[in-house]
């Protein structure tokens, strides 16, 4: 084997099987008559290759999403996932109206319009999920987005870490306004009543003396995993897939922009903003623990006996 | 549609051909403009096979190598005429406004 083929079968190799098996030998052959060797030849590999593999994961992707399973997944998702985060946006709301109560001359201006947008977003998306209108829970979740999207990006040039600090939770909002897109109505899912009184504390906790927070806030946690928990044993685990990209945000931060919080935190006088490279991983890892998450519920799924293993 | 799509099935167009010589054909009518690189090509030849625009018309092992020729299919011509349809009137809308600047300016000058 020539050094060029053996370096063009190494960069073949980082196409998906599917492709490899259909196109690679007749690739190898073209790269070999046409004779370019370059950098130029590499990068063109590379980047067809990424975009090969984008679109096998976002088809394969969307195949799952037009299960049945899934589906009615996307609707306990829609459902609890609205009601969280409309408690989230109230939470916000309550602390706003408490500060103004309790510190009259404090200006609060800036908080007004845009948690009011998302509180108001959140309140309609969990309406189309009881009521089991589309285009009611689509827009909500999509007004509901856009406010916590807005909501950080208010301070993204003094303080990116907020943007940060916040990613989780748009993570949360943009996944409910998928879910919201592609569920099917179904009755309210069991465990609801636990998701409510995880929102009632989550409220509850925002307004509570700081030594009762961290305690709440486990108490709440608690409380929605046991609605996950008492969730139809057929959808449970996809219930779980889809909250996986928002786990995943949390440790993405913590350990890929440690050193990017700190920086800034030293440097006020030279503050960085997210690089474009740093927004790509932003984006890209969520929505590649969803797929990886995926198919280790399909294998497992597959492992399961047949009368376990849903719809 | 995109200039290597574009020109992907203009090589067709001329009858099958496998894949080096859809890239010797494309740098020939670009007088050397466009010479594709293979991860392009076949990005472009997976797509339009999906599409339908495009399919294979016969294999051959050459110097133990598969080699894979590809023609347009009916729905790849009536792409391409329509591609070439609105090419050209641009093209002549692009024609028509630099005739008339020529004769405005011209008329500036004199």
């Amino acid at each position: 084997m020539t050094g060029p083929e053996s370096r063009f079968r190494r960069l073949l190799a980082l196409y998906p099987k599917d492709h490899r098996e259909e196109y690679g030998e007749e690739m190898l052959g073209v790269l070999l008559a046409d004779g370019r060797t370059g950098p130029g030849v590499t990068a063109d590999l590379v980047r067809a290759a990424l975009g090969a593999r984008f679109r096998q994961a976002s088809a394969s992707v969307r195949e799952e999403l037009r299960e049945e399973g899934w589906r009615h997944a996307a609707f306990a998702v829609q459902f609890f996932g609205s009601l969280l985060l409309l408690a989230m946006a109230v939470r916000r709301f309550a602390m706003v109206i408490w500060t103004m109560v309790r510190w009259p001359g404090y200006d609060i201006s800036p908080f007004y319009g845009v948690d009011l947008v998302r509180a108001l977003g959140w309140a309609v998306a969990v309406a189309g999920a009881v009521l089991g209108i589309r285009l009611l829970g689509v827009t909500g979740a999509a007004a509901g987005l856009a406010g916590e999207i807005v909501a950080p990006f208010r301070f993204y040039l003094d303080t990116p870490a907020q943007v940060l600090n916040a990613y989780w939770i748009i993570t949360a909002a943009a996944v409910v306004l998928i879910a919201a897109a592609v569920s099917v109505r179904r009755a309210a899912p069991r465990g609801w009543p636990f998701v409510v009184a995880a929102g009632v504390v989550l409220i509850a906790q925002g307004l509570a003396p700081f030594s009762l927070r961290v305690p709440m806030f486990g108490v709440a946690a608690m409380l929605a995993l046991i609605g996950v928990v008492r969730l139809d044993s057929t959808i449970r685990g996809r219930v779980i897939v889809f909250a996986v990209p928002v786990l995943a945000v949390f440790p993405l931060v913590r350990l890929g922009f440690g050193g990017f919080v700190e920086h800034n935190m030293r440097h006020p006088e030279a503050i960085a903003l997210i690089g474009p490279v740093q927004w790509a991983v932003l984006v890209v890892v969520p929505a590649a623990a969803f797929v990886v998450a995926a198919g280790i519920g399909r294998r497992f799924r597959g492992l399961m006996p047949r009368t376990s293993k849903g719809a | 549609m995109r200039e290597p799509t574009f020109l992907v099935l203009t090589a067709l167009a001329g009858g099958p051909q496998h894949g080096y010589a859809v890239i010797e054909d494309i740098a020939g009518m670009t007088g050397g403009r466009v010479r594709l690189r293979a991860g392009t090509l076949y990005a472009a030849l997976d797509r339009l096979r999906a599409e339908g625009l495009i399919e294979v018309d016969r294999e051959e092992i050459v110097q133990s190598r598969l080699r894979r020729y590809y023609r347009l299919t009916g729905a790849g011509e009536q792409s391409l005429t329509a591609e070439t349809a609105r090419l050209r009137t641009q093209a002549t809308i692009a024609e028509r406004r630099l005739r008339a600047r020529r004769i405005q300016l011209g008329g500036a000058t004199t």
